[in-house]
């Protein structure tokens, strides 16, 4: 987004998907602690936290580094994936703007543009 | 039961949508914050228009029914801790009796993250409750 133009459609919908994202790896972690066995204590003892931080983690109440996130996945015996998948709104839109400005000439017959089957 | 948003019915509260799109809503929070919160208030509002957002009384619930006004509700966005952000989005809403199903957007406003030394979110709950009787006013008539 530039200036004050709105956002699009598109990156609102990003936007929602991956906060959407992240509210599903948070609630698949917490079933995977339930599942484990530990208690709160085991896993505070494991991760070398306070209780009280280790029930933010499970509750999603602290915002993990990559690392730490790493580190609670291995204690709660789970596997994290993690896939990126280019959207391309900004490509698309920036393909849009120049595709609008740009004029076309016409494809005559016998030119050097060939159809590819 | 599905749920549908009356998005154009409170003019006030279109005008404060469209400033979050534009990433206005408020100048102390940045645009990246505004489409970040953007994405969250859309799903929590996808949530509640499916009747799959919990309401409850107190804090640890994604929607506060309001003490101070029985119909008002606050729709809490929520992102996990990390650096405490400074301002907190907060949408307040309505369910009206007619018609069936609807949910009224009143207010989209920010609050302080913690001491709220202007009650700023006690304005922005008079605010919803103005708007909710001005648009119960305008339907009757």
């Amino acid at each position: 987004m530039t200036g004050n133009q709105p956002f699009s459609d598109e990156q609102i919908a990003l936007a929602a998907s991956n906060y959407e994202a992240q509210v599903w790896l948070v609630g698949a972690l917490k079933r995977a602690f339930k599942m484990s066995g530990l208690s709160i204590e085991d896993l505070a003892l494991e991760l070398d936290l306070d209780l009280e931080t280790a029930t933010g983690w499970i509750h999603g109440d602290v915002d993990l580094t990559l690392s730490e996130l790493r580190h609670l996945a291995n204690a709660v015996d789970a596997k994290v994936a993690y896939r990126v998948e280019p959207i391309r709104n900004r490509y698309v839109g920036r393909f849009k703007d120049i595709s609008e400005r740009t004029e076309w000439a016409p494809v005559e017959v016998g030119s050097n543009w060939v159809a590819i089957n | 039961m599905a749920h549908t948003w009356l998005d154009d019915e409170v003019a006030d509260f279109v005008v404060e949508y469209d400033a979050l799109k534009s990433g206005q809503l408020d100048p102390a929070v940045t645009k990246r914050v505004h489409l970040d919160m953007l994405g969250v208030v859309n799903s929590m509002r996808n949530k509640a228009a499916r009747g799959q957002l919990e309401v409850g009384a107190d804090n640890t619930f994604p929607v506060r029914v309001m003490s101070s006004v029985y119909y008002v509700l606050e729709m809490r966005p929520k992102l996990a801790g990390g650096p405490r952000p400074p301002r907190l989005f907060r949408l307040y809403y309505a369910e009206p009796a007619e018609p069936e199903g609807a949910l009224l957007p009143l207010v989209l406003s920010t609050k302080p993250n913690g001491v709220d030394a202007h009650q700023e979110q006690n304005a922005s709950i008079a605010e919803a409750k103005t708007r909710s009787r001005v648009w119960q006013f305008t339907k009757a008539s």
